[in-house]
């Protein structure tokens, strides 16, 4: 059996096909023998890449607080700073505050008014009576 | 070109000749390449052949081995084997590849005719001739590995290291398969022959 596999050997490639294989693989571009110099090229540029896609996945997910106060995360929502509201909220109290003391003041004087114009009011009510009181009396 | 000799001195000389012709090539070379190619083609092609069945398939594949070669010859890093245990691991996966993509069963009377031009260049009688087909036939019933070992110690003589470091297994492992596929080999011959002489052509594995 070991020397009829050996017979095998007769088994060529076509001449034909021998010469045109040849010629075709020697014309093919061969690729060139990486320097150490591509190979640190290749290296950045593979590091670079995964570098900018972690930072991006980062900052998409949040990032650290300071990116998340800053312009330049993404993920910041003006609205919802606690920072912000807390600045909004004090400011609101004081506009409160101050619009209450401009009414204030300005209900007492239109009180004042009022009750000066009631007294003259009173005032001369009582006049009329006294008038009507002494027309009385001197009719009488 | 160089010629088969046995001697080991000889066999030295023309292996420290090939380690020049690869330095060669890796600087891009193409003559130096060239005599490469000149040498194995025929050990890859008949690797490949004895494998696929098929000629044309056989040379596109042994073409894709060799401009593989050719392109990544860079890679090729020595370590104490000759050139082609590194172009046969290159056939090994460009067959499995094909088996793979291609999904083809192999129609064994589909291939009579490219076996029987084959055996036309055989230097034999009709009856040695009908023997080799069958024997190329049966070969391809085997499991891929039996095959690989049984072309590479019988068809291209290569010694027990040699294969191991190609398949990536120890001599012992390698040893145990060629005892394994030569007894299978042996036991599927007979039984095809007892077949024939029942008048089936048939081939079961």
């Amino acid at each position: 059996m070991e020397q009829l596999l050996s017979r095998l050997k007769a088994i060529e490639p076509n001449k034909e096909y021998r010469e045109r294989s040849r010629v075709l693989i020697l014309n093919s571009q061969q690729i060139s023998y990486p320097t150490f110099f591509n190979r640190i090229l290749d290296t950045i540029q593979y590091g670079a890449a995964y570098s900018l896609a972690i930072i991006f996945i980062f900052l998409l997910v949040g990032g650290l607080s300071m990116f998340s106060r800053g312009i330049y995360s993404p993920a910041v929502i003006s609205n919802l700073d606690p920072q912000t509201l807390k600045e909004e909220s004090e400011n609101f109290d004081i506009q409160i505050q101050l619009s209450q003391a401009e009414y204030y003041e300005n209900s007492a004087k239109t009180i004042e008014i009022a009750l000066n114009a009631t007294s003259d009011e009173i005032k001369t009510n009582n006049d009329k009576e006294r008038l009507d009181e002494l027309l009385k009396e001197l009719t009488l | 070109m160089w010629h088969e000799i046995d001697s080991p001195v000889i066999r030295s000389i023309m292996l420290e000749e090939e380690k020049k012709h690869i330095q060669r090539a890796k600087g891009g070379n193409k003559e130096a390449f060239g005599l490469l190619y000149d040498h194995y083609l025929p050990k890859i092609y008949r690797f490949i052949f004895l494998k696929v069945a098929n000629r044309a398939e056989a040379e596109d594949l042994a073409h894709e081995v060799f401009l593989n070669a050719w392109q990544s010859i860079y890679r090729y890093k020595d370590e104490g084997f000759p050139f082609s245990s590194w172009l046969y691991q290159i056939a090994k996966n460009g067959v499995i590849d094909f088996y793979r993509t291609s999904k083809k069963n192999i129609q064994l009377e589909a291939v009579n005719e490219e076996l029987v031009k084959i055996n036309a260049n055989y230097p034999e009688n009709l009856e040695t001739a009908l023997a080799l087909e069958k024997l190329q036939k049966i070969i391809r019933l085997l499991k891929p590995e039996y095959q690989d070992v049984l072309i590479m110690r019988f068809v291209e003589d290569m010694s027990h290291e040699e294969i191991a470091a190609i398949l990536n297994k120890s001599e012992g492992a390698v040893r145990l398969i060629q005892h394994r596929a030569l007894k299978e080999l042996k036991s599927l011959y007979e039984k095809n022959s007892q077949l024939n002489d029942y008048g089936t052509t048939t081939l079961e594995a």
